[in-house]
């Protein structure tokens, strides 16, 4: 179905689900432990239906998951785990292809903190099944100023690519002797 | 030696299939006959994957191997004579490695000639309209 939106080929579609999965990863993740990131909550949380979300997101047990992340985020007591919550609650509706109701997440999130890559990472993505190339790129761009490097970001971008320009492997086998004969000796 | 040169182009045109390492479409361009007794026919040859990360990255490249056949038809020795891109060598090796050539019968002698084979790895626009759905 999202592959369909955006006109990207199969294999891409795996490489869809490995992102999605991937950043689902990352913030379950980024719920329980201390990253240094300043993006993500530190330290075991107190908020169990918020920790046992990410934790069934990153199982792709997605509609669990959000069940107890929106929970969570009604216990939340600190901006730190609103902030994990709606950034959780973006990439669960990304994996369940609602993309307006992560976008709405997504940008919550960001409202109260603009500093978190993760969600511009989500949010590029939910823009590029989207079609919405140029706020991807602005989006992508976001997510290489406050994290270089990220392999969840490269994925996105290459589906960015693969969306604005759609391409298909050609293979030739060339036999032509003319071109390609090493003798050796003949004994 | 001017032996007319035995010409077998494989042209793989590959979409969903090529990504599951299915054959798509294959067309087969002849040349002429060899009439070469050293040159070693080929009987079945199989097409490499594109790897699924140059696809991403949206590199291309070409890798010519050379190697020797046995006498029952089967490559061995591989080596890469030029490449463009490390990417692509492991499934050019791999396809070269289970083709098949003819046999040659006891009665011959096996040529003792390096067979080579040039593959050049493409990646085509696709329409914009063959995007959707």
């Amino acid at each position: 179905m999202t592959s369909e939106l955006i006109g990207i080929p199969v294999s891409v579609r795996v490489a869809l689900s490995l992102a999605v999965l991937f950043l689902c990863a990352n913030t379950s993740t980024a719920v329980g432990q201390s990253s240094g990131d300043g993006d993500v909550a530190v330290g075991p949380t107190k908020n169990a239906n918020l920790q046992d979300g990410a934790n069934a997101l990153s199982a792709s047990n997605v509609e669990e998951g959000i069940e107890l992340t929106l929970a969570g985020l009604r216990d939340a007591r600190t901006p730190r785990e609103r902030r994990t919550g709606l950034s959780n609650l973006c990439a669960g509706y990304l994996m369940l292809e609602q993309l307006d109701q992560a976008l709405r997440y997504c940008n919550d999130a960001l409202e109260l903190s603009d500093k978190n890559w993760r969600v511009y990472n989500n949010r590029a993505l939910i823009y590029v099944l989207q079609r919405r190339f140029d706020d991807a790129e602005t989006d992508l761009a976001k997510c290489e100023e406050l994290h270089p490097h990220s392999s969840a970001t490269k994925v996105v971008r290459q589906m960015l690519l693969h969306a604005q320009h759609p391409v298909t492997p050609v293979i030739t086998v060339d036999d032509r002797r003319g071109a390609a004969v090493v003798e050796v000796d003949n004994e | 030696m001017n032996k007319p040169a035995l010409t077998v182009l494989l042209l793989l045109v590959g979409g969903s299939g090529l990504a599951q390492g299915k054959v798509a479409t294959i067309d087969t361009i002849d040349g002429p006959g060899s009439g070469d007794d050293r040159t070693r026919d080929p009987v079945q040859t199989v097409i490499p994957e594109y790897p699924r990360q140059a696809w991403l990255e949206q590199l291309e490249g070409d890798v010519q191997v050379c190697f020797f056949v046995t006498r029952g038809g089967r490559p061995y020795n591989i080596a890469v004579r030029h490449s463009d891109n490390k990417i692509f060598e492991r499934p050019v090796r791999e396809a070269v490695k289970i083709s098949w050539f003819k046999a040659i019968p006891r009665s011959e002698n096996v040529p003792q000639i390096k067979t080579c084979r040039k593959f050049q790895f493409r990646l085509e626009p696709l329409e914009p309209d063959a995007t959707k759905g």
